[in-house]
């Protein structure tokens, strides 16, 4: 391995180089001959004299050291390319092996420059050079001051690059992606651009793979147009570098539709249905809206053709919910039935017949679908063959919000409780008794449920104990709409704030306030990092930063905003938001408002 | 060995200049390439055995004995904290008020900190590196470092239009 160093080091620095690199080896051959310890492999270390050309070869310590009486005994590794001496010991998997490393010192190669050879000057650093360490001490101790300043100056000019060290480039690889790994995937491009080896060292595939932790958020980017234009324009790089590092690709690819996501102006596409009335749900898988209203049907469209593909006609009365899994729409209505749907036809296959009273809310997991009631019972039905398995009996009143996640039921009604049931003997396991008013929303991620409620607190419980964990307390209304990832939660309130939770510690991390903030009630909101979306009553549909809290802008803003425009159901992912809006009064038609990001 | 030994044992070390320097067990236990070591050897207490260390200076042996004394009663960082997330706001002032050193100790102390196996120390250094890079240009670096531009104006270019997808 080259030390770099020396090759930046100006034609004035050579001698003074000279001299550490004899000093150098000076210590290293006293050293190799002091240890018996020490097994060598041969490198030669090449010094080119600027005035008596001339060329050293000394062996240099090998980069393996056995310890004194050690049982084991390590192997020797060859040192033959700047590869394998940069290569990093991986210590750590066998805490018991010594391989102690010699790295940085490695072939030193310093370069002739165009130097005028003085032979008075060559004399005089000749008899410095023959002087002992003190008396060389003492010799620049009483040089030194009788400089004059601007020859001091220039010793300085000559000593700083002397102090400075390239970490990156000279350290052992492994240390130098120790050091960037503690850098932010943004400084890691910036920092990139100082030099070919900071370019190498700062595109290496794994610091990548780790900067890429949450790759849940990265597989929407694997299939993008994103992604493709930066394999495209990077191509050339190849040619320099070597292959691509894929993993920095998806980092560019998702920081460019989070750039669209902030900027993009391009013009939203949109699906007009339903007519007048309410869109009270909305699912999206891949190509495939479905959207629920009032007006007793759901629509398939297709974002792709921005078409409505089938029309899910049947029900007697108001879609109130729905769930889609991408091949099958299960919805329920006012009219007390569930309908199957079959998404490819839009056929009704099944009729789940059953409950009293409106079906307020279905959650559907594999074959199951669990739905709630304003008859005060939760219904297990299997999808394939339309049968109800379980009723759940317990609540007193309506069933408003349910969550099954295969393992647990979770539901929170108007009786004020949210219950936890065991969908296979169908028996309630705990009562989660603390609200102070009718439970209308819920955030389950297999180990803590969170309750939203019209008496402004939020809850957090451990399903498992049933204990309550935290009250979220701050907002001064309904919490209507919460989003949770890991332990963020958002929360969306008729009191038109959004606030940031962290749902460990049961804390408030941020609110979502200032000039910019809703102006009526918050209808929904979604979680997808970095960012936060949010609409309203007020006709908007709003981007926030989700680290700091500040509003972005305004992703969607009706016409009628302020007078009867209304957001009432959005759906975001990395790359695209639908939004489902329409009006009270009849200002604004009910449509669908599709903007996709990955442009 | 036994637990006695090390809370109050001492050891010997020869730093690669020759100095020998005595060292109590209950310090340099946190290096734990030194502690396996011990184990592996049986080094008994006021035993005159020296542990020769050919990779670091009686200089640099000394700082780090230094910075050992001073944590040696700290909790230790476990393996699994190098998943957490990577932070470097967190450097002890103390150990920031150490490591206001020039590039050359600060180099040879992250690679003896690598050599000793002192995961504390090797982490704060790297730490105060990538503090020393963070929110600099290019340029700036090369200053800070002494490091010479050597990519093509071609290479360059393309290397821009690469980080061009980042920004806003």
């Amino acid at each position: 391995m080259k030390a770099k160093s020396t090759e930046f080091i100006s034609p004035r620095s050579e001698r003074f180089k000279n001299r550490q690199l004899r000093q150098e080896l000076a210590d290293l051959s006293k050293q190799a001959s002091d240890t018996s310890l020490i097994s060598c492999n041969d490198i030669d270390i090449k010094l080119e004299c600027p005035t008596t050309p001339c060329c050293i070869s000394t062996p240099i310590l090998s980069p393996c050291i056995k310890p004194a009486r050690s049982k084991r005994r390590d192997t020797c590794r060859g040192t033959d390319t700047p590869s394998q001496l940069g290569r990093a010991k991986k210590r750590r998997e066998d805490k018991r092996t010594f391989i102690p490393v010699i790295e940085a010192k490695t072939e030193l190669v310093v370069t002739r420059e165009e130097i005028k050879i003085i032979p008075e000057v060559e004399d005089w650093v000749r008899s410095f050079e023959q002087f002992s360490n003190s008396k060389q001490s003492l010799a620049l101790s009483m040089l030194v001051p009788r400089c004059q300043p601007v020859r001091i100056l220039e010793l300085v000019e000559l000593i700083n690059p002397q102090l400075c060290r390239d970490f990156i480039t000279n350290l052992p690889r492994e240390l130098s992606l120790k050091i960037l790994s503690y850098l932010a995937p943004e400084d890691l491009l910036i920092i990139s651009l100082t030099s070919r080896q900071w370019y190498i060292m700062c595109s290496d595939l794994l610091l990548w793979k780790n900067k890429c932790n949450y790759l849940s958020q990265y597989e929407a980017i694997t299939d993008s147009n994103a992604l493709r234009k930066v394999i495209s324009s990077t191509s050339k790089l190849s040619s320099h570098f070597g292959p691509q590092n894929k993993f920095k690709q998806l980092f560019l690819a998702k920081k460019s539709i989070q750039n669209n996501w902030r900027n993009s102006d391009k013009p939203p596409k949109i699906l007009k249905g339903h007519d007048d009335s309410v869109i009270t749900c909305l699912q999206v898988k891949k190509d495939l809206i479905v959207s629920g209203s009032d007006d007793n049907t759901l629509k398939l469209w297709s974002i792709s053709s921005l078409k409505c593909v089938h029309i899910l006609n049947g029900h007697t009365g108001g879609v109130w919910c729905s769930e889609f899994d991408g091949s099958i729409v299960v919805s329920g209505s006012t009219d007390r039935n569930l309908r199957v749907w079959d998404a490819r036809n839009g056929n009704c296959v099944h009729v789940l017949e059953g409950h009293t009273s409106t079906v307020r809310c279905v959650s559907l997991c594999g074959n199951t679908v669990v739905s709630g009631s304003r008859d005060s019972s939760i219904r297990i039905w299997n999808v394939k063959s339309g049968k109800c398995v379980h009723v759940l009996n317990g609540h007193t009143a309506a069933v408003r919000c349910v969550k099954y996640n295969g393992e647990f039921v979770v539901s929170g009604g108007y009786d004020w409780t949210v219950k936890v049931w065991s969908p296979k003997s169908a028996e309630c396991l705990h009562t989660l008794q603390g609200h102070a008013n009718r439970v209308y929303s819920l955030e389950f991620d297999g180990e803590h449920i969170i309750s939203g409620s019209l008496d402004t607190i939020i809850k957090v419980w451990d399903v498992r104990t049933g204990n309550l964990l935290h009250d979220l307390v701050g907002h001064r209304s309904l919490t209507s709409s919460m989003s949770l990832r890991d332990k963020i939660l958002v929360s969306g309130n008729a009191d038109s704030t959004v606030k940031i939770w962290d749902t460990g510690r049961g804390e408030l991390k941020l609110g979502l306030q200032g000039k910019d903030m809703h102006k009526s009630a918050v209808t929904c909101v979604q979680l997808v990092d970095p960012f936060i979306v949010t609409s309203s009553d007020d006709g908007t549909v709003k981007l926030w930063d989700l680290t700091t809290g500040e509003f972005v802008r305004n992703l969607i803003q009706l016409k009628s905003q302020g007078s009867g425009g209304v957001v009432w159901r959005i759906f975001a992912d990395q790359k695209r938001l639908v939004a489902a809006v329409g009006s009270r009064h009849g200002t604004e038609e009910t449509r669908l408002v599709i903007m996709d990001f990955d442009l | 060995m036994t637990e006695a030994t090390l809370t109050s044992g001492q050891i010997k070390l020869e730093s690669s200049d020759g100095e020998t320097v005595t060292v109590p067990l209950n310090v340099i236990k946190l290096s734990a390439t030194i502690k396996t070591m011990i184990e592996d050897l049986g080094i008994e207490e006021d035993n005159d055995d020296v542990v020769p260390l050919p990779n670091v200076t009686h200089v640099i042996l000394n700082k780090v004995i230094f910075w050992c004394d001073h944590h040696k009663d700290d909790i230790q960082p476990s393996e699994d904290d190098d998943n957490k997330e990577k932070r470097v706001d967190d450097i002890d002032p103390w150990d920031k008020e150490f490591l206001k050193v020039d590039q050359g100790t600060l180099f040879e102390l992250i690679q003896a900190a690598n050599y000793l196996d002192i995961k504390g120390l090797l982490d704060v250094t790297c730490k105060t590196v990538a503090n020393m890079i963070r929110g600099k240009t290019p340029e700036e670096i090369r200053k800070t470092f002494n490091i010479k531009n050597d990519f093509t104006p071609e290479e360059e270019e393309q290397i821009r239009k690469e980080n061009a997808w980042c920004e806003e």
